[in-house]
């Protein structure tokens, strides 16, 4: 039997302070529950509510990735929700993988974007980046708003030791390639690639505002581990890496004298996390900011690993995996509208 | 020391309540009353009534009382911090925090009907941390059920007609697999 109904009018206000609370992380509940009835899909389906959603939550969740594979493979698109709004079938990430038009594709609407040529034969490396950010938007409410796509390109075929890095930016405002840098590679930093924005033992650092490459001088580290860019938990910009079954986590600081170097500021032992044998196998390949998840691909598997409570997550069988993007949305009934012939909000 | 400062509080029903002013205080709409002098007598709730007004009552004297032990242990850590007491404090401290998150999961494993009157009672009294408390517990309830559960658990009447219902499903499948 059905508990005794209150009054709707003493109920309505509390409502939105329930729903509110629905975690962003199983976004099918909050699905679920505006269906339940007409005023519970009006406050859902209203954009006031959506905002007061994201700015509770702060932190998007980690809803899918994209994980890149070795040999000119099609990368695979992983939800990491269940049940998951994506489909995985409905996106096709590279349909053209012969030929190279650089696109940006919206995960949360399925829109893709095809961008035009930018003057090059080679990207290396790509990341999309909301247009606002320097007049300091808090990215709660920018999804699909204007963005900025920085390249690392290279001019020959490939990229070449001792070789120059340039990098371009797209601007969705002005639907054309502008700002140019250029950083001249050292001879021995080809070993290994990992885009976005990590080449070889010699990490590069595109700055945005001042249209300027750095190269970030890597830490300490015997062999010739591969880095993955990160942000660590003060803000500043991390490093990670894999040696001898520890995964090393490094933070860049400046020193009283003004030199910025690389401190190490955690160790975390991978074998008291899953049980790997051959340890040479494995790489840390993404790093989801915010919810401080970092990917490794190991022999087994790829894992996911969330730093703040060390939980470990299996979340795909084993292939050569060299990258991970991140997808991090706040999934609501009303971003998804794209997608969909009619809003909820019709009814 | 000086005995603390009490107030009485009186239910919906008659009933009267002596509480220490720092737990009562915890109500923001108490508060208010308070400082506007409407004391004498007794402070009148009459939307609340007495078997929620102690359960309210107790969840203000645990975190009252806890706010009052973490002030004086500061207090105390601050006095004696070259003897190494600090440790102890901020250990006491730790304890206390999972004490009173203890407190809290327990405090709501309510049956729906109490739960209900307590976030009527929280939003009324304007206590922040018992509302913040009562909507996550519910949000949690919400989590796992299908519309119809939810309906079932809280009383709501599905005002959708079969059609309305059916075209919010066929857009939205993946939720409710």
């Amino acid at each position: 039997m059905a508990s005794p109904c209150q009054p709707p009018e003493l109920m309505a206000d509390l409502v939105s302070e329930i729903l509110l609370r629905l975690p962003p992380e199983d976004p099918a509940c909050l699905i679920r529950a505006s269906l339940v009835c007409k005023p519970w899909l009006r406050l859902i389906s209203d954009g006031t509510f959506l905002r007061r959603y994201r700015a509770f939550h702060q932190t998007p969740p980690l809803l899918a990735f994209l994980a890149n594979i070795c040999g000119n493979r099609e990368p695979r698109f992983i939800p990491f929700t269940a049940p998951t709004p994506f489909k995985p079938p409905a996106f096709v990430c590279s349909r053209r993988p012969a030929a190279r038009v650089p696109s940006v594709w919206d995960p949360i609407t399925g829109d893709p974007q095809v961008l035009p040529k930018p003057d090059c034969r080679y990207i290396s490396g790509a990341v999309v980046l909301c247009a606002s950010a320097a007049a300091g938007c808090d990215h709660l409410d920018c999804h699909g708003g204007p963005f900025l796509v920085v390249c690392l390109v290279c001019l020959g075929i490939s990229p070449m030791p001792g070789g120059a890095t340039d990098a371009r930016v797209y601007t969705s405002d002005a639907g054309s390639w502008g700002a140019q840098a250029s950083v001249q590679l050292g001879l021995d930093s080809l070993g290994k690639m990992n885009p976005p924005v990590v080449i070889g033992d010699e990490n590069s650092k595109y700055s945005l505002g001042k249209d300027a490459f750095s190269l970030i001088g890597p830490p300490d580290l015997d062999g010739d581990s591969e880095f993955v860019l990160m942000r660590t938990e003060d803000g500043s910009l991390g490093l990670a890496a894999v040696r001898d079954s520890n995964l090393y986590l490094w933070s860049r600081k400046v020193n009283p004298e003004g030199v910025a170097g690389c401190v190490n500021c955690r160790v975390i032992n991978l074998q008291t996390l899953f049980s790997i044998r051959n340890r040479n196998t494995t790489s840390v390949i993404g790093f989801a900011e915010g919810v401080e998840v970092i990917f490794m691909s190991t022999y087994v598997g790829m894992f996911a690993i969330e730093l703040k409570s060390g939980k470990v997550k299996k979340v795909a069988g084993p292939e050569d995996y060299f990258s991970v993007l991140p997808v991090m949305s706040f999934y609501t009934p009303y971003c998804g509208r794209c997608n969909h012939q009619h809003g909820l909000a019709d009814l | 020391m000086a005995s603390p400062a009490m107030v009485t509080l009186i239910s919906s029903d008659d009933a009267r309540f002596e509480v220490t002013e720092a737990a009562a205080t915890m109500s923001q709409t108490i508060r208010h009353m308070i400082e506007d002098g409407c004391t004498d007598g007794g402070i009148p709730l009459p939307n609340v009534p007495a078997r929620t007004l102690a359960k309210v009552l107790e969840y203000c004297n645990k975190h009252a009382a806890a706010t009052a032990a973490e002030s004086s242990a500061a207090g105390g850590a601050a006095a004696g911090s070259d003897s190494g007491s600090s440790s102890s404090a901020d250990s006491a401290g730790k304890d206390d925090g999972v004490d009173l998150a203890s407190f809290d999961k327990a405090f709501v494993e309510v049956d729906t009907d109490t739960l209900y009157d307590l976030l009527l009672a929280a939003n009324y009294l304007d206590v922040k941390t018992l509302l913040d408390l009562c909507c996550q517990k519910v949000a949690d309830m919400i989590r796992g059920k299908t519309p119809e559960q939810i309906r079932q658990t809280f009383g709501i009447k599905n005002d959708f007609s079969p059609e309305e219902e059916e075209k919010i499903r066929k857009e939205n499948q993946w939720a409710f697999e």
